[in-house]
């Protein structure tokens, strides 16, 4: 079965995820996204790599086209929205107004603050938050957020599947009846194996289910009892 | 003066040695100030001819900091040469010092090495690069009068060669009056090499050594019937078994590693006088190949499985016999390794080849053909890639400040980039000064600054740091050690898996490694652990490498051979049997003639196209022609490559009418930029040329990354890049890289465009003789882990293959 979408039941609601790393909540007219990353092409550029510098404003456009899609009235950014510190006074000129255009075309548009962009320097954001709850959902960065149900960013987390002779390997929601964690959007964002350590305490003891993203295309695993 | 001073006539004759021809011409070429190739075969005593003239110089003229340079592909090579100089050395008193420089030499020594060099200089080529990129180089090489270049015939052709290529350059602007000297196995085209080795347009002369006693190289006559397909010679053990019992010592070469594995097992099996066997590949560890080397050369063991990493330099005279398992994919190939056996210059090397199958037979035997008519193929040095060159820029501006301008001659004074043009190289220079990118971004982070007119220095510690750790040209695959545990929880290293095997194991699978059958235990601190336990069905590392198609020149020995039948004389009768009923069942592949057939099986339809270019080319031609199958509505399935033809399964049966729309030339653009853009192949290759180039590193300070790491972030970067500047400079060398060593293009086009008109169609009622073998061929060599199982599997293929060739049989009655 193939979609770009994949509808689930999390923490008393239904929420659709997209192959494009996004979740969007239907009641709420909420669209999230996680770890942008904004900015890491020129944070690396600083020491010696020159990896394309096109990395902002790709991330942006798909991000853009989302918005687009679902039209939502709220927008929350789940933290390391920037890769550093001061990734706003490296931004481009082009690069700031287009994002605070995006902003502009919600209601309400939500920064959480991550561990990359903690100390976000010198930007007209607002007030970048610890977390956030609505209607019984919480949203924050990582799970060091007691409460639950809550969603965070955070781990980046990479799904490897077994296709007959073939392994394939890409980035997922992972969620158990407590905790969803969004796989990460900025396009330099590497990705970490949900069966490392970091991810498996996170999960321990509870039933996960995972959705593999592969080619635009979503996958829903069966579930796996930890 | 004469020649050779008496001292070393005298030193000779005292090693009961006479001075060869080559050797003295070696030192006349010296003397005449005319750089020289070399070109000898094995056990001629080749490295001495390189160093003589350097030896005699020195001992007559006083002469202070680094007179000679040696570069060897081998860091083993180099050793074991820094060991056999100091004997002439010594012994005549000549006060001379010769030092070793590789990855493996201590932090005082090279530093040493740079203010106060030895008078030799033994070392590697990223080694010779890393000292390159130092302010002292032009101290350090300013008084250099001669370089020699050893195995050149082995990595000229390749990025190594290109590393080479412009460090030589690079030595050439820094001291003027030097000569160059290479030493080369025989090759097809020495020409090449000389003009390789020589500045831009200046050749260097040829010096051929007297040709060794043609080598005796016959095909291992076994009991057992030889398959039709697989790539183990599990028929042919027992024979193997008895030469090794009949010699004083055998070496038994095979392809990869994982056939190295798999062979030592095999003849552990059958060893029943329990003679000491040694297995040697490459990711064995240091110690245990020094081991093994060192066993060898005491005479204690009698036979060693073992994979090229055995071929280059190092002798051992007691090698009485070499056996070839699998075919040799190439006929200098062979020889080289054939020259591995026997090193008393008189006496002919003795070989026998064992085919793993009833193709790979007709390619030992166009092998054996070619070495008794003398005949030679090799790779040839080609294009230089330009990957290459941007590493090349920043080591030479980490040395001092450079300019687009003063180094761009030096670049094309290197032969491999004669044609390198302006406007291209500027491209190059402009990416590591800042990445070249047409979004100014990195204008503030430049890794070169300007500092005056055009020249440029590089902008920090930090950046020629980083360059000089990930110096060279070898892309690795992640791998992982394995650690042997024994009592007490304490282990030994005992060589390296790759990682994507390690991550496919659990714990209580078994494999073999290094000789013995392992257990899998887990993996802590990104080691495999593992300990020793009896065999249950145990897997066999596979490493990526793979192998090596088989050669052009190879390829139309094999044509050769099948068209003409008074040749098969002396093939066994199931060869014959085999090949006769092919000519009367259908038509028989040639020089001048591309055979098509296509006949049905089972519910499916079978195109098989005889090309005998290699498997690379196979399987580029094998995603193109399915594409196109699919665009006219054949339903194509799946397709089988071999090194000799390509079998494509489909729903539809393709016709000679459909033949010529499927086979024009044109599909080598349409459909290669299609399949390009949706396969991994140019992302494979940008992973290793981002590397080369410095876009990504290796090695940092601190962790080495992984390569699978790197690789995740060369494939997010391809993406990025391809979308937003299609035009990068980095995405047109990727392009090149991905033709020349995934794709081999330029053979297929080669290829199509010979037998354009000569495609010959046969439409058939059931599989032919020739086409059982590729069609029943599945890439056993690649996929499963499991021994077992690939044995079986062979076993049910033989049982297939038999019922298949009888029904041709009754069929023809």
């Amino acid at each position: 079965m193939r979609s770009p979408e994949a509808t689930i039941y999390f923490g008393g609601h239904t929420l659709v995820l997209h192959a494009q790393g996004v979740l969007y909540w239907p009641n709420q007219r909420t669209l999230i996204a996680s770890d942008l990353h904004f900015e890491k092409s020129t944070f690396l550029a600083r020491h010696g790599s020159f990896i394309p510098p096109y990395d902002t404003l790709d991330t942006l456009e798909r991000l853009e086209q989302l918005v687009a899609h679902y039209q939502p009235e709220r927008l929350i950014l789940l933290g390391d929205s920037f890769h550093d510190a001061q990734a706003w006074q490296r931004l481009d000129e082009m690069l700031r107004t287009r994002i605070m255009a995006l902003t502009e075309l919600v209601r309400e548009c939500i920064w959480i603050e991550g561990n990359h962009d903690s100390e976000l320097n010198a930007h007209p954001l607002g007030d970048l938050r610890n977390s956030v709850h609505i209607d019984g959902m919480h949203f924050a960065h990582d799970a060091t957020h007691a409460a639950r149900p809550v969603i965070i960013g955070h781990y980046h987390p990479k799904a490897r599947v077994q296709v007959g002779k073939h392994n394939v390997s890409g980035k997922c929601f992972i969620h158990s009846e407590a905790i969803l964690v969004m796989p990460s959007f900025g396009s330099y964002t590497g990705g970490l194996t949900i069966t490392h350590k970091a991810i498996e305490n996170l999960f321990a003891g509870q039933k996960i289910h995972t959705h593999l993203i592969y080619r635009n295309m979503i996958y829903p695993q069966p579930a796996d009892p930890r | 003066m004469t020649l050779i001073p008496s001292s070393f006539t005298r030193w000779f004759s005292d090693q009961g040695w006479k001075i060869l021809a080559h050797q003295r011409a070696m030192v006349e070429q010296f003397a005449r100030a005319e750089s020289t190739l070399l070109i000898a075969p094995t056990g001629t005593g080749k490295t001495l001819s390189g160093f003589l003239p350097s030896l005699i110089d020195l001992s007559r003229t006083k002469h202070t900091g680094l007179h000679t340079l040696y570069i060897s592909p081998l860091k083993a090579l180099t050793y074991d040469i820094e060991r056999n100089l100091m004997t002439p050395i010594r012994d005549m008193g000549l006060g001379i010092s010769v030092e070793s420089r590789t990855g493996d030499t201590s932090a005082h020594r090279r530093k040493r090495q740079r203010t106060h060099p030895p008078h030799i200089l033994l070392t590697t080529p990223e080694s010779l690069m890393l000292l390159l990129s130092y302010p002292e180089a032009p101290i350090m090489f300013g008084h250099l009068k001669s370089i020699i270049v050893d195995e050149i015939h082995s990595f000229a052709p390749g990025k190594r060669g290109d590393l080479v290529s412009l460090a030589l350059a690079q030595l050439a602007a820094l001291a003027p009056g030097h000569l160059r000297f290479g030493l080369s196995a025989t090759v097809a085209s020495p020409d090449v090499l000389a003009a390789w080795l020589g500045p831009t347009d200046k050749a260097v002369r040829i010096v051929n050594a007297k040709p060794g006693k043609k080598p005796s190289v016959t095909l291992l006559k076994t009991k057992q019937m030889i398959p039709y397909t697989g790539f183990m010679a599990k028929y042919a053990i027992g024979e193997i078994m008895a030469e090794i019992e009949k010699a004083k010592t055998t070496i038994v070469f095979v392809n990869t590693r994982a056939q190295a594995e798999l062979l030592f097992q095999m003849l552990w099996e059958v060893n029943e006088q329990a003679l000491a066997v040694g297995l040697y590949h490459s990711s064995l560890t240091k110690e245990k190949r020094h081991k093994i080397i060192s066993m060898m050369a005491d005479g204690k063991l009698r036979a060693i499985v073992a994979t090229s990493a055995l071929e280059l330099g190092v002798d051992w005279g007691d090698v009485d016999v070499v056996i070839q398992v699998g075919a040799p994919k190439g006929v200098s190939r062979l020889l080289q390794r054939v020259g591995r056996s026997n090193h008393k210059v008189n006496q002919p090397s003795r070989a026998f080849l064992v085919p793993a199958n009833r193709f790979e037979l007709l390619e030992c035997r166009a092998a054996i053909d070619a070495i008794g008519g003398d005949d030679l193929d090799g790779d040839l040095p080609d294009k230089g890639t330009e990957d290459v060159v941007i590493q090349f820029i920043m080591n030479a501006a980490c040395s001092r400040p450079v300019s687009a301008e003063s180094l761009y001659p030096i670049v094309t004074n290197a032969w491999s980039y004669r044609h390198l043009a302006r406007e291209q190289f500027d491209k190059l220079f402009a990416f590591v000064v800042n990445g070249g990118y047409a979004l100014r971004a990195y204008e503030r982070f430049q890794r070169l600054v300007l500092i005056a007119d055009g020249l440029y220095e590089p902008a920090s510690r930090q950046v020629i740091q980083r360059h000089r750790q990930n110096i060279g040209v070898i892309i690795e695959s992640g791998k992982l050690k394995v650690k042997r545990m024994g009592k007490r929880g304490r282990g030994s290293i005992i060589g390296e898996v790759e990682e994507h095997f390690a991550m496919g194991m659990e714990p209580g699978n078994t494999f073999f490694f290094a000789g013995e059958t392992l257990e899998y235990l887990g993996i802590r601190d990104m080691m495999l652990e593992a300990k020793p336990a009896p065999a249950k069905e145990p897997l066999i590392p596979t490493y990526a490498g793979g192998q090596m198609p088989l050669s052009t020149f190879l390829a139309e020995g094999v044509r050769k051979l099948l068209e003409n039948p008074a040749r098969w004389d002396n093939f066994t009768k199931d060869m014959r049997d085999w090949l006769q009923l092919q000519e009367q069942f259908s038509l028989m592949p040639g020089r001048a003639r591309f055979l098509i057939e296509s006949f049905p099986r089972g519910q499916l339809h079978y195109s098989v196209y005889y090309t005998f270019e290699g498997r690379r080319a196979n399987q580029t031609l094998g995603m193109l022609l399915t594409r196109r199958m699919e665009r006219h509505g054949l339903l194509p399935l799946t397709f089988t490559v071999t090194d000799y033809g390509l079998a494509i399964a489909s729903l539809e049966s393709v016709t000679a009418q459909s033949i010529d729309y499927l086979l024009s030339p044109d599909i080598l653009f349409d459909e290669m930029e299609e399949w390009l853009a949706e396969s991994r192949m140019l992302k494979r290759s940008f992973r290793r040329v981002a590397t080369i180039a410095g876009l990504v590193e290796q090695n940092s300070p601190g962790a080495k990354k992984t390569m699978k790491q790197v690789t995740f972030s060369t494939d997010l970067i391809y993406d990025v890049l391809r979308k937003y500047e299609p035009d990068h400079v980095l995405l047109a060398v990727t392009r090149t890289d991905a033709e020349r060593e995934l794709l081999d293009t330029d053979r297929l086009a080669a290829m199509m465009l010979k037998f354009k008109d000569k495609t010959a169609f046969m439409q058939l009622p059931r599989p032919s003789p020739l086409s059982i073998p590729v069609i029943l061929d599945v890439r056993t060599e690649r996929l499963p882990g499991r021994g077992i199982e690939a044995l079986l599997a062979q076993m049910s293929q033989q049982g297939m293959a038999e019922e298949m060739m009888e029904e041709v049989r009754h069929a023809l009655a």
